[in-house]
């Protein structure tokens, strides 16, 4: 069995377990204390959208891994995608730990750069592992122009 | 100005003008990240070892400008195969194994190159 069937879900669950629990430091506390517009999504659907965005992202990384002629830029495609995991998390821990939404939209919008950048590297490869990624990118647009808007009814 | 080579050479080159477009772009990239990452850990005033995440995008970006000035895809070297083509991804096979040989000790230097770099910026920025 290929590491990259074990690897690539458990790096996927760590990200998501991670960037729980920081989330859970300030979801009923401050974040509720927030002044939002009245389009965002209740915690629940965020949670169950960020679940499925986690497991198209882990199944695309695992196409991509197991593409039969191997890829091109591998090391690259690799520390865009730990990046990309990392800056995950990292937007969780600006946002609902430092309780900062201004520098959590430019993580956001690093994020969704990422997003994009592994796209255009995966997408001459395999349409199917770039397209699992499309709902993950669109939702990061969505998250940061959610993000710019909390920042600035809160400022 | 230096032209890549047409064809592929076993430890020297290859990767063609597409491959190596692609490279620099993702190192331009890659630099932009550098930036805005460092800057946004300054603007937070984190523990300087928060400075170690510069590690990742530095690497990134150093891969693409090494490999794309060095004519050199360290991934393709590490897997045995070349790409002169037009568009990108699509990769001829390298036959000889002593050529392999090369390609691979060519991409383990790429790779230690970029590290190093990556390294160097990390500690570079604890002073900063």
């Amino acid at each position: 069995m290929r590491i990259s069937y074990v690897l690539i879900p458990l790096v996927t669950i760590l990200v998501a377990y991670i960037g729980g629990r920081l989330t859970a430091t300030s979801v009923k506390t401050w974040y509720r204390g927030l002044r939002k517009p009245s389009w965002t999504p209740p915690g629940g659907v965020i949670g169950a959208v960020w679940t499925v965005l986690y497991i198209l992202a882990a199944i695309s990384a695992l196409i991509v891994w197991n593409l039969p002629g191997g890829i091109s830029v591998p090391f690259m495609v690799a520390s865009l995608f730990v990046l990309n995991a990392l800056l995950n998390v990292f937007w969780s821990y600006v946002f609902f730990y430092l309780h900062r939404p201004a520098p959590a939209l430019w993580v956001c919008l690093l994020l969704d750069l990422t997003i994009v950048l592994l796209i255009q590297l995966i997408s001459p490869l395999s349409l199917l592992a770039a397209w699992l990624l499309v709902p993950y990118a669109s939702w990061v647009t969505f998250a940061s122009y959610l993000n710019y808007r909390v920042w600035a009814m809160n400022r | 100005m230096e032209q890549p080579a047409s064809q592929y050479i076993p430890g020297v080159c290859n990767i063609g003008p597409a491959e190596i477009r692609l490279r620099k772009r993702l190192g331009w990239w890659g630099i932009l990240i550098t930036i805005v990452v460092w800057a946004l850990l300054m603007w937070l005033q984190l523990p300087v070892a928060w400075r170690i995440i510069l590690f990742l995008p530095v690497f990134f970006s150093a891969n693409g400008f090494l490999q794309g000035f060095m004519h050199f895809c360290a991934g393709f070297g590490m897997k045995g195969v070349f790409n002169f083509g037009s568009s990108v991804g699509k990769t001829d096979t390298v036959s000889q194994a002593e050529f392999r040989a090369k390609d691979r000790r060519k991409a383990q230097q790429i790779f230690v190159y970029a590290a190093l770099i990556g390294i160097a910026v990390v500690l570079i920025s604890f002073f900063i």
